[in-house]
């Protein structure tokens, strides 16, 4: 019985590599035509819609290579690692927290039962989740292709609005951080419009305070939803750092970020509403860090 | 009779819970046929243009399409819209529908021609193969600029005003003269969606005795008729059986898909088979009208009411479908359910190029009921009175004599229904938020909803009953089930008159050969209607049974009674029969143990439209609603915490269903408060899919108290009143109204978006 409403328009061809080798093999001899598909959560919307046309689909799930946690220096994840395993992890929790928490908001469990981090990545929306956190991480990305291998830092390899420098016939392998020093805290926070929603804002903050004096040695910040890619915010991190954790530094943190959206999305319809609602995300941000 | 009831007023999962939770229960889109083909429809990408011409050559050409027909194919194109009705209105009510875009275009996804082909990428590669050759025209996308005489007209008219209602009674400038204080503002209200589940979907064969035959998701199985009239067929070749709903809303009221795939099955002789996408579904069916409304109210330092004057523009889009009937409510809702002297009400609607407005659960209601309530509640703060206060001072009350001139000889819940919802929000003290930047607020709001259709549609419905020899018992009534348990309910008035389980009780509905027709399931009316009817036929049926009983039992009918499967004797129920016997009794003597029966509303003329007075419908339904939020003053976002939804619903038939209604209800128009819209940009939609029409989730849903008052005045089974549109009535005003309590902020044009709340606290 035929019961799919919506189909796909056009045809292509599908693999299903079971190797890294396999899989890169394939991207190779098949560019630029051929496309990856992962947790399928962005590419068959799109596919469906006929926003996504490629000849060839290569699906990077059964890769096991490609799916793994690994915390024994920093943290490694494997592109097609599922955000519902990542949500789980213990150690991502406790020492990742922003990108735990990104994770978690990130549409309902179904979601994130299917969609990967490689895949959040690549797709490079505007408001995709992991990605502030990431950033707040230092996030390196390994990309792999036959016979050789880069490894680009993240604020590099997104563009802008669905652009990324990855090549034809290359692969994101990996996402690498460093390991934390210190006692680095960290969060996540996110406007949307209902609670299962993409971002209006989302933001990841890290900060390393001492206890004794309540003082932020040094602070990470990234912003997204609020231009075409998410980025790390240098000014406002510049000016927590130092600083003793008071009402005062909040709000110069929150006049920070509104002038970050002024300077990012000048005339945007949604600039008005942006700028103010920010800063409540700036009170949040350092409410979870200091709870 | 009351404490006798053995089925009505009892929680019983519905006879389809299990299938459909199984997932085994069929919707439209699960059928398929051997040599099915699937349709497509090609729409118009401009909201007013010119059709040039249409060459359909190319798509022709492609192979595995089977037929590709556009307006100059169809028998008659150009017909008059009917909704099930059983009387002719005539005009101003009833008006052009047309099938297939013919000369020009009037929105943004009209039909202009359709494909067939032997699969569904084949009809999809075709649709994109059909070149048309617009010559776009200025259109006219502000209902506003529409009603100016020199604007741009949309149909084939000379002006885009397609109704115009109104209701006066007393002299409002004496009234507002005599008031301390005046308020007056003006609402909006955007299109919204009904954002069912299911998609519309439909599958058209030809039967082996040639009736042309459609199997489709609707309310309104007697569009039948519409259909063998486009494609001039006598109606008796045409049938319609309709499938279980995924959700109608009132959007499944208009015709969907039964006209494209009878004319596509009729052209190729093949069964055809369309479902709309999501897209699709969004840019093709009806939307709640968007409605402008101009609002001034006046009263006396004690409260008291003294005039209210409304002014209200609907915007009808680019057919009139329903926006005449939507228009006809809210000019008789539009004074809200008080008690006011002095009333001036001034109803338009008018032709846009925006999708065009229809049915949508609450027909007209809920928007005349956010700006009365909204006004209401200002102008007792204003007076410096309660939410509560000010409609204690002026609601209507049995006796009293609506705007509309329409006497309230029954039984009113109000201010009941409004004590009972704003006493039990009050009950727990406030919420204290950790976090100080939010704020809580409570408010409220009351209305009133007619069920059962506009009186001078002479509405009828029938339904047919056949006791089996087993004991078990068959009904057969025409009516489609929208998922709110329309045919459960039906069972349960069975299995309550004839004594029987509701297990034994089986229907069949939904079907224009096979069962008796029901009238459509819309306007609240089925439990009232078919309820009614179904009532009556098992009335019948229990005499005839209670009749044979008494001669073998040796007393009158009148002394005996049935339950639990038996005939016995009231005043010594040991005295009894089996059921089945008595029924085996009457089936060997010729006793006829099967019944039709009709029920008639109350039949009035097509009321004076310069002055609405009178009956207009059978009755209403009141109730209340009271709503807590928590307002953040940093982000402007809003979380409802807490909904009393109170309605005095006559007599509750199953208190699962009942509450039910008044849970979706309340969801259904929490999102129509906070955040649904459909963006329009000079006619063409933004936002038509689910990640850019923003409707709350399980997550968002606060928890729902439901009370229910049984007065047993309502005009349905055992005093029932009709819940299904009146659930969702003023859950809205009752949000704005706790916003403004938390923050201060009067928010007069829905949805109350985040940005709307925060840039009002800023200003």
């Amino acid at each position: 019985m035929h019961t799919n409403t919506r189909i796909l328009a056009h045809n292509f061809v599908y693999h299903e590599p079971k190797t890294l080798d396999e899989a890169l093999t394939l991207l190779d001899k098949h560019k630029p035509g051929i496309k990856i598909l992962a947790g399928g959560t962005d590419v068959l919307p799109k596919m469906k819609r006929n926003h996504f046309e490629c000849e060839r689909l290569m699906y990077i799930k059964n890769i096991k290579e490609l799916s793994f946690i690994d915390n024994s220096n920093g943290l490694k994840i494997g592109a097609a690692t599922l955000l519902s395993d990542l949500e789980k992890s213990p150690e991502i929790k406790q020492n990742y927290h922003a990108l735990h928490e990104a994770i978690k908001a990130i549409g309902a469990i179904a979601i994130r039962n299917m969609a990967t981090i490689g895949g959040n990545i690549c797709n490079a929306a505007p408001p995709a989740d992991t990605v502030p956190a990431l950033l707040i991480f230092d996030a390196q990305l390994k990309l792999v292709k036959l016979g050789g291998e880069r490894t680009v830092p993240l604020n590099q390899f997104i563009t802008g609005a669905e652009q990324t420098i990855i090549e034809h016939g290359e692969l994101l392998h990996s996402i690498e951080m460093p390991e934390l020093t210190g006692g680095l805290l960290s969060t996540f926070v996110k406007l949307g419009r209902v609670s299962v929603d993409t971002a209006r804002i989302n933001m990841a903050v890290a900060a390393d305070i001492d206890g004794s004096s309540n003082t932020i040695k040094t602070a990470r910040v990234a912003l997204g939803a609020v231009g075409t890619k998410a980025y790390r915010c240098p000014d406002s991190e510049a000016l927590l750092a130092g600083k003793k954790v008071d009402e005062s530094v909040i709000l110069a943190f929150a006049d920070s970020l509104t002038s970050v959206c002024d300077y990012a999305i000048p005339g945007r319809y949604s600039l008005p509403y942006k700028r103010e609602a920010v800063r409540k995300l700036a009170e949040d941000a350092f409410k979870q860090l200091l709870s | 009779m009351q404490d006798k009831l053995k089925s009505i007023g009892k929680p019983s999962p519905k006879h389809d819970d299990l299938v459909k939770v199984s997932g085994r229960l069929n919707y439209a889109e699960d059928y398929s046929m051997p040599g099915m083909l699937y349709a497509k429809v090609l729409r118009s990408k401009y909201p007013a243009a010119k059709i040039l011409s249409i060459n359909t050559a190319r798509a022709e050409a492609l192979p595995g399409v089977k037929a590709v027909l556009t307006a100059k194919d169809v028998p008659y194109n150009n017909t008059i819209t009917k909704f099930g009705q059983s009387k002719d209105v005539g005009g101003g009510f009833e008006a052009l529908y047309r099938v297939l875009a013919e000369d020009k275009v009037r929105f943004t996804g009209e039909a202009v021609a359709l494909v067939a082909a032997e699969t569904l990428a084949q009809a999809e590669e075709a649709v994109k193969l059909i070149e048309v050759d617009y010559e776009p025209l200025p259109g006219v996308y502000n209902v506003e600029d529409a009603v100016q005489p020199d604007s741009y007209k949309v149909g084939e008219e000379d002006t885009n005003i397609i109704a115009h209602f109104k209701s006066h009674k007393g002299d409002v400038e004496k009234g507002f003269s005599e008031a301390d204080v005046i308020v007056e503002n003006t609402y909006r209200v955007p299109f919204v969606d009904h954002t069912y589940l299911e998609p519309e979907s439909g599958t058209a064969w030809i039967d082996d005795q040639g009736v042309l035959t459609i199997r489709v998701s609707t309310q309104v199985i007697e569009h039948f008729r519409g259909v063998a009239k486009v494609l001039g067929l006598p109606e008796n070749r045409v049938r319609v059986i309709g499938t279980m709903l995924g959700g109608g809303f009132g959007g499944k009221e208009d015709i969907t898909v039964e006209s494209f795939i009878a004319l596509l099955a009729w052209k190729t002789g093949r069964p055809v088979k369309l479902t709309y996408t999501r897209e699709e579904s969004f840019l093709a069916h009806s939307k709640r009208h968007r409605y402008v409304m101009h609002y001034k109210i006046g009263a006396k330092k004690d409260g008291i009411i003294t005039a209210i004057k409304a002014e209200i523009l609907s915007d009808s889009g680019a057919y009139p479908y329903l926006s005449p009937w939507v228009l006809m409510y809210s000019t008789v809702c539009a004074a809200g359910p008080y008690s006011i002297d002095n009333v001036d009400v001034d109803c338009k609607s008018a032709l846009t190029n925006n999708p065009f407005g229809s049915a949508n659960r609450g027909f007209g209601s809920p928007q005349v009921n956010f700006a009365c309530e909204s006004i209401i509640s200002e102008l007792a703060e204003k007076i410096g009175i309660t939410p509560l206060e000010i409609r204690e001072k002026n609601c209507i009350r049995q006796g009293n004599v609506l705007a509309g001139g329409m006497k309230m000889d029954r039984y009113v819940a109000l201010p009941d229904v409004g004590v009972q919802a704003w006493e039990a929000i009050n009950e727990q003290p406030k919420l204290k938020p950790a976090d100080e930047s939010k704020k809580v607020g409570r408010g409220m709001a009351i209305g009133m909803m007619t069920y059962g259709r506009m009186t001078f549609l002479h509405d009828t419905s029938r339904s047919h009953i056949r006791v089996e020899l087993d004991g078990s018992v068959t009904v057969r009534c025409g009516v489609p089930d929208l998922g709110g348990g329309q045919a459960a309910s039906l069972c349960q008035i069975v299995a309550e008159e004839l004594g029987v389980p509701l297990s034994k009780v089986r229907i069949y509905i939904s079907d224009t050969a096979l069962t008796p027709l029901a009238g459509t399931t819309t306007a609240t009316r089925q439990l009232y209607m078919s309820g009614n009817a179904t009532l009556k036929a098992a009335r019948v049926l229990r005499e005839r049974l209670l009749t044979r009983a008494a001669a073998e039992l040796n007393v009158t009918a009148a002394e005996l009674d049935i339950a639990d499967e038996k005939i016995f004797v009231t005043a010594v129920p040991d005295r009894s029969l089996p059921l089945k016997q008595v029924i085996l009794f009457c089936s060997g003597e010729g006793v006829e143990l099967f019944h039709e029966a009709q029920f008639n509303a109350p039949f009035t003329d097509v009321p004076d439209l310069s002055n609405v007075q009178g009956q207009v419908h059978p009755d209403f339904t009141f109730g209340a609603h009271a709503a807590e939020v928590a307002v953040d003053t940093e982000t402007g976002e809003v979380e409802v915490l807490n909904i009393v939804s109170c309605f005095d619903v006559g007599r509750v038939l199953n208190p699962l269903r009942c509450e039910g209604q008044m849970e979706g209800g309340s969801i259904y128009c929490m999102g129509y408060a906070l955040t649904e819209e459909i963006i329009l940009e000079d006619g063409i939609t933004l936002n038509s899919s689910f990640t850019d029409y923003v409707i709350p989730t399980a997550l968002d849903a606060p928890h729902v108290q439901s009370i229910t008052l049984e007065s047993k005045a309502g005009l349905g089974p055992y005093g029932a009143k009709g819940i299904g549109e009146p659930a969702c009535n003023s859950i809205a005003p009752a949000i704005i109204d706790a916003i403004y309590d938390a923050v201060g902020v009067r928010i007069k044009d829905l949805p109350a978006t985040p940005e709307k709340i925060l840039a009002a606290l800023k200003a």
